[in-house]
């Protein structure tokens, strides 16, 4: 069985994404009308800061809401601790890493919650050992909503054969990159210039190709044989 | 001995999001000299016993850096020192580039710190309270790491035994790994059902939890997060009263603190980013002299 098995999408599960996605789209204009009102001179790291965290609860809340099996929470466990370890393995090289990888595979074969936890607590976990910061959340939030969307277009059908896996992988480096150059520039500027993002985009362009590459190469190494697995995991113990 | 890094993690949490504000968001020499002091200070006084010379000379080199660049980026400011390239130079554009570098090398010194103080079992404790399932999911990942890497070095003794790797091929090697890596991931996925039924025949689906955790709140506690929370609100207080605004374009122009209210509000800050310094030289000197009672 080479494709993953898609989750059958219930009316009340896409019911409660809809919400999810309605209060984001409400919080997140609220939080930056806040941001620009309380500093009239408008802070753009902290309206990033707060949207960032506001991002996340929502999913995290659903996560504590739902009807969780222990059972599902131990190989969310596992994928975690192989982002992470993952991330280990390959310090030497910067940009080299198979988090996101490992993240877009645990969106696409358990779904898009299980996505979005999976990047988000490896963001969170492998800060621990390369560093916290206020760019946390951020990271958590980019790598959570990689995996989110993996989780979708699975469910929709669609990221079932390798080739267009990789292309997703490929597009969301990059996309994470570009995002977290901008994350770079506002926090030295306090606002958003060009010139300046262009300049970051230029030093960081060798870590986006090696990461972009990276990507592709573990998508294509890991994508069926984890995916086979998972699957399997999934009739035999019905996770 | 209560150092910074035995107080309760939620004031520990409170105390860096409070300080990373007062760094990250005000531009202002006077809190920016603060922040710096007290980020240096703090990491200097936690790592005196193996401090090298260039985690000092970090956050001058930052500092310099930015100030040089920042003009090759922005031509505003109206006190040109010199033309290069046809593109003014300004001093504001330099002075600006100055201020940025003090303000990243302070917000980089104290992420330093915070990541020595926020250890694992911190954050597990925070999370846990508030969020039992994902604090779960985050205690059992972290628990998976050492143990993925016991057990592969496991399997890849075990296979070099089997006769793998005897090829010193570059293919085959690759090969070898990647069968090793598949090893594992079966290995660890069954292993977590193993764990799943474990901790359900353990009772942990019951409805009512019971945590243990080594942290209790001491009075130093309280008085880092009353201290924490006075701060936040003097900023808030600082930002609509106009106390700290600084504009560093197209003139550098600076609220000067005039009344005596201001300079309390700013020795306050100074004195808030101190804090950690104050609390591990105040212990260390308890510590050196009951040991030399002894």
């Amino acid at each position: 069985m080479n494709t993953p098995k898609t989750v059958i999408n219930t009316k009340s599960a896409s019911a409660k994404r809809m919400l999810r996605l309605l209060a984001m789209c409400i919080l997140i204009p609220t939080s930056l009308a806040l941001g620009v009102m309380l500093w009239n001179d408008r802070q753009y790291p902290l309206v990033i800061l707060i949207i960032t965290i506001i991002g996340n609860i929502p999913f995290f809340l659903s996560f504590e809401r739902g009807q969780i099996k222990t059972r599902r929470i131990a190989v969310l466990a596992v994928m975690i601790a192989l982002a992470v370890a993952g991330r280990f393995l390959f310090a030497a090289i910067p940009g080299f890493k198979p988090v996101t990888a490992i993240v877009v595979i645990s969106g696409l074969c358990l779904g898009p919650e299980a996505g979005f936890m999976t990047g988000s607590m490896s963001a969170l976990l492998s800060n621990i050992y390369f560093g916290q910061g206020p760019w946390t959340p951020f990271q958590m939030f980019v790598w959570g909503l990689i995996g989110l969307i993996a989780g979708l277009l699975s469910m929709r059908g669609q990221l079932t054969k390798t080739i267009p896996v990789c292309l997703y992988g490929a597009l969301a480096g990059g996309i994470y990159s570009l995002l977290m150059d901008i994350w770079t520039v506002v926090s030295v500027d306090g606002t958003f210039t060009l010139a300046r993002y262009l300049a970051v985009i230029t030093a960081s362009l060798p870590t986006t190709v090696i990461y972009i590459i990276s990507n592709v190469l573990f998508l294509l190494l890991l994508f069926q044989p984890l995916s086979k697995k998972l699957n399997r995991l999934k009739t035999k113990y019905g996770i | 001995m209560y150092t910074f890094s035995h107080l309760h993690p939620l004031s520990l949490l409170i105390y860096y999001v409070v300080i990373l504000f007062l760094t990250m968001f005000h531009m202002h020499p006077l809190l920016l000299l603060a922040s710096a002091c007290g980020s240096i200070s703090f990491f200097c006084v936690r790592n005196y016993r193996h401090l090298h010379r260039r985690d000092l000379l970090f956050p001058l080199f930052v500092a310099v850096l930015l100030a040089v660049t920042n003009p090759l980026f922005s031509h505003r400011g109206e006190t040109v020192l010199f033309y290069l390239n046809n593109n003014p130079v300004t001093f504001e554009a330099i002075w600006y580039g100055f201020a940025a570098g003090v303000m990243l090398a302070s917000v980089v010194l104290w992420c330093r710190t915070l990541q020595q103080e926020m250890t694992s079992d911190k954050i597990t404790h925070l999370f846990g309270r508030c969020l039992p399932k994902a604090g779960m999911l985050l205690t059992t990942a972290l628990r998976f790491i050492p143990h993925l890497k016991r057990q592969h070095s496991q399997i890849h003794n075990t296979m070099k035994t089997l006769g793998m790797y005897s090829e010193d091929t570059w293919f085959s090697k690759v090969r070898c790994s990647l069968q090793e890596f598949s090893i594992l991931v079966t290995d660890a996925l069954e292993g977590s059902v193993e764990i799943a039924d474990s901790m359900n025949a353990r009772g942990y689906q019951l409805k009512k939890h019971s945590h243990f955790s080594m942290f209790r709140f001491r009075a130093i506690d309280c008085f880092v997060l009353l201290c924490s929370i006075i701060t936040m609100i003097l900023m808030m207080i600082g930002s609509h009263a106009d106390l700290f605004s600084v504009y560093y374009y197209p003139k550098w122009t600076m609220t000067r603190p005039s009344a005596i209210s201001d300079w309390l509000c700013v020795g306050w800050m100074f004195l808030f980013s101190m804090l950690p310094t104050l609390i591990q030289i105040k212990e260390t000197i308890k510590w050196t002299y009951y040991k030399s009672k002894i």
